[in-house]
């Protein structure tokens, strides 16, 4: 049987040349996800923009198709191009990754009047509300989200299905010899919404934290280093996967802490759509600290694969406490990752994904013989 | 059959063939009895009402030359979008019409001002079957950006199934040219004439006697009117008096009169305006010749048809539409576009070479035995009930069309103001 054709529409994708985030790594890893772990039952387009046109296989099964920008816009997620519509030609379905954005609206028209299935995935980043004024999510055939609290955002006739996780379990895994922890960890890019400042805040003074992520807002980067003085943390803003994975293996706590209001007054309906640099060190085996903020208590199990905090109070308190209790450290770990092989696995979001994409695919081919 | 035709324009609204063949057309399926309606836009001046006739549609009227020089250039450019693109406006007034009438077919005329991509695009995700009278090359007309070829619009007007009538092959080549693949069985059917065949009449040309020749319609270079005058004067140089020659059609340029004076011919070329079709009819007896050097991009080229009904013998340039479908030395005469070549045609006849009379009968005969309306509507019937069977299974929703429309239509606004912005 030949392979369903899946093309992912973002306005962004994970890579240096256009955006690291958690919006670009989730099509990213579910792409790979479902060519890994189904057989092959489908290929997947990942379909982004760029000033030049770009293909380049990704892994057996997903191609990422850069194309050409009309011109480059005054917000990034706003870039359109005159070939989405032959892009999306060949594909049986069309999964719509940032639903409020100019270069969206352009993917749902030219997917509807291809009647294409469409799913739809919001992860937060809001750049147009035009589609949002035309109800054009009630064109959408399903909508996915990864947390009850995206879901709650949602006011449409379309179905909603929650399917929480996404962490690529192979590649984020406990080491075979775990290297001794010395450290707590912040991952993620250096923005105001992430409430880092809070995390040096509430650091102990004889604990050290490295603080990893690209510095997307040079005054917040500036304040997190004033903020840091005295403190032990170190910023490592240039790093790779490899040494992700060995900054999640050898500390002895990932923290989260964002915010719905930032330390410059800004508010954040979203800060946290899921978390997903909480999955990776938990696939890691290493145990997650997270805000009691928007989606992230929703995978951090209080006590028992993490904590949640309430205040910087609390989160010096859990700092102290899992420095101090390797033990502790250990066993939540262990329960992390078992969270993860159950529950937040690409191995888990792909089969369900595969079942949601299978369904509409053959529903709409019955509709049309 | 319930038939839906659109067009942009209606009698007694017209700008040119386009729509009054139209009418001619929806006129001829009444009288074999189909329910028919007609979408157009709303008129540009006001007219009586007529039942079967719903004038709903928005124009955006970028025929207006005036206004288009004279509006701002992002008022411009989204006049332009309303027209070529899409207006949210005529796709709810369509899908409100298609939802109360429930036609079998839809027969597209002429979509240039009604935002004729967005209206094709309805039709095709309400799973109509249509069927396109292409009279000149509107899908062109509609995939233009700036105007240039925009392959993404072409390739998205590819998607859109149905059949489509060209009145020549080299219509339907020209808009191939341009890069447009019809994604649907194209039919070649000429242009035809209306009407009760007239009594024979009662003079021809004849050597020696005078030559009259006669050209109708627009009047341009394009149409060959400057060859007209300077093949006159190439045969008043050459010793033939006896040849005159009359151009009807609107202009406002000085710059013809100047070069009949010019060359001298007042007295045997004559711009005598703009005359009414049915009075053009009573005077094509009156001529020997009808003159049509035209450009080689004329889809077709209804008037010299017409004149050859009333044994009025056309010459063509060789190069377009109607050309096609007479056979030279048969029913008309060819010749190339230039002065020389159609002068040489002249000269022909004048000499006795030709003989106009059995040109005359024959092509009179054949224009009204082949190029009348009813084998037209003869062949386009069968046409109807075969598309009329296709399954309409997968058809969207009449309610997200019209969201789709607005999104479409308010997505170029935006994009418009900002490159203007910009």
């Amino acid at each position: 049987m030949a392979a369903r054709k899946l093309a992912y529409l973002t306005p962004l994708y994970f890579d240096d040349a256009s955006c690291i985030g958690g919006g670009e790594r989730y099509p990213h890893n579910l792409a790979v996800g479902l060519a890994t772990h189904l057989e092959g039952e489908f290929e997947v387009d990942l379909i982004s923009y760029g000033a030049e046109p770009l293909t380049k296989v990704i892994c057996p099964g997903v191609t990422l198709k850069v194309l050409r920008a009309v011109k480059k816009p005054r917000i990034s997620l706003d870039v359109v191009s005159w070939d989405v519509p032959e892009a999306i030609a060949g594909a049986d379905l069309v999964h719509i990754h940032m639903a409020y954005t100019r270069s969206n609206e352009v993917a749902m028209l030219a997917a509807k009047l291809q009647r294409k299935p469409v799913v739809v995935t919001d992860h937060g980043g809001h750049s147009s509300w035009l589609g949002s004024s035309l109800g054009i999510l009630d064109l959408a055939d399903q909508i996915t989200c990864y947390s009850d609290f995206g879901r709650s955002f949602y006011q449409t006739s379309t179905p909603i299905t929650v399917v929480k996780g996404g962490v690529n379990g192979d590649q984020f895994t406990p080491p075979e010899v775990r290297p001794e922890r010395d450290r707590v960890l912040y991952v993620g890019r250096l923005l105001p919404h992430k409430g880092i400042h809070n995390l040096i805040k509430a650091l102990p003074d004889h604990l050290k934290l490295t603080v990893c992520g690209r510095p997307y807002h040079p005054d917040y980067f500036e304040m997190l280093k004033n903020l840091a003085q005295g403190k032990d943390v170190d910023f490592v803003t240039d790093a790779d996967d490899a040494a992700i994975l060995d900054l999640y293996r050898r500390a002895w706590v990932n923290v989260l802490p964002s915010v719905y209001r930032d330390c410059y007054g800004n508010s954040h309906v979203a800060p946290e759509l899921m978390g997903f640099t909480l999955l990776e060190a938990m696939a890691c085996g290493t145990p997650a600290i997270c805000a009691n903020t928007a989606a992230m208590p929703e995978f951090v199990r209080h006590g028992e694969t993490g904590f949640v905090f309430n205040s910087i109070e609390e989160l010096h308190a859990q700092l102290d406490l899992l420095a101090s209790t390797p033990s502790l450290v250990e066993a939540m770990g262990r329960a992390a990752r078992h969270a993860i092989d159950t529950e937040f696995d690409l191995r888990v979001v792909s089969r369900t994904m595969g079942a949601i994409y299978r369904g509409l695919i053959d529903r709409r081919k019955e509709a049309a013989a | 059959m319930k038939v839906l035709a659109l067009s942009n324009l209606y009698p007694p609204d017209v700008i040119g063939g386009y729509e009054l063949a139209c009418a001619q057309a929806v006129d001829g399926l009444l009288g074999r009895g189909h329910d028919v309606r007609v979408m157009t836009g709303a008129p540009r001046r006001p007219v009586p009402a007529v039942p079967h006739v719903y004038r709903d549609f928005r124009l955006s009227d970028i025929y207006n030359e005036y206004l288009l020089n004279n509006a701002a250039p992002v008022t411009r450019d989204i006049w332009q979008a309303e027209a070529r693109y899409v207006c949210a406006h005529n796709v709810h007034a369509l899908a409100n019409m298609l939802d109360e009438f429930q036609p079998d077919v839809i027969y597209v005329w002429n979509v240039l001002g009604l935002g004729g991509l967005g209206v094709m695009a309805a039709l095709d995700y309400l799973r109509y079957p249509w069927v396109w009278q292409l009279d000149d090359v509107v899908p062109l007309w509609l995939c233009e950006v700036g105007q240039r070829m925009n392959p993404a619009l072409l390739r998205s007007l590819e998607r859109v199934r149905g059949e489509f009538i060209s009145m020549s092959s080299r219509l339907a080549d020209r808009i191939r040219l341009h890069g447009f693949q019809f994604p649907g069985e194209v039919h070649y059917l000429p242009g035809w004439i209306i009407g009760e065949k007239p009594e024979p009449r009662d003079r021809y040309f004849q050597p020696g006697g005078p030559l009259r020749i006669i050209n109708a319609g627009q009047i341009g270079t394009h149409k060959g009117i400057d060859l007209i005058i300077e093949a006159v004067a190439r045969l008043r140089d050459l010793g033939y008096e006896n040849v005159t020659a009359d151009i009807f059609g609107h202009t406002t340029e000085s710059s013809w009169q100047g070069m009949i004076h010019t060359h001298q011919l007042e007295g045997k070329v004559a711009m005598r305006g703009p005359l009414p079709q049915a009075e053009l009819f009573k005077i094509l007896p009156d001529y020997d010749v009808f003159a049509f050097p035209t450009h080689d991009k004329e889809p077709f080229g209804l008037a010299p048809l017409e004149a050859l009904g009333q044994g009025c013998v056309p010459i063509l340039s060789r190069e377009c539409g109607v050309a096609e479908w007479l056979v030279h030395g048969v029913h008309c005469l060819k010749s190339e576009k230039s002065a020389e070549s159609l002068a040489e045609s002249l000269q022909a006849i004048l000499d006795g070479e030709v003989a106009l009379e059995g040109l005359a009968k024959r092509g009179s005969a054949a224009a009204w035995r082949d190029f009348h309306l009813d084998p037209y509507l003869d062949k386009l019937e069968p046409m109807f009930e075969r598309v009329s069977t296709q399954s309409r299974a997968g058809a969207g929703e009449l309610g997200d069309v019209y969201r789709l429309a607005l999104l479409a239509e308010k997505l170029a606004h935006l994009m418009i103001h900002e490159a203007h912005v910009a």
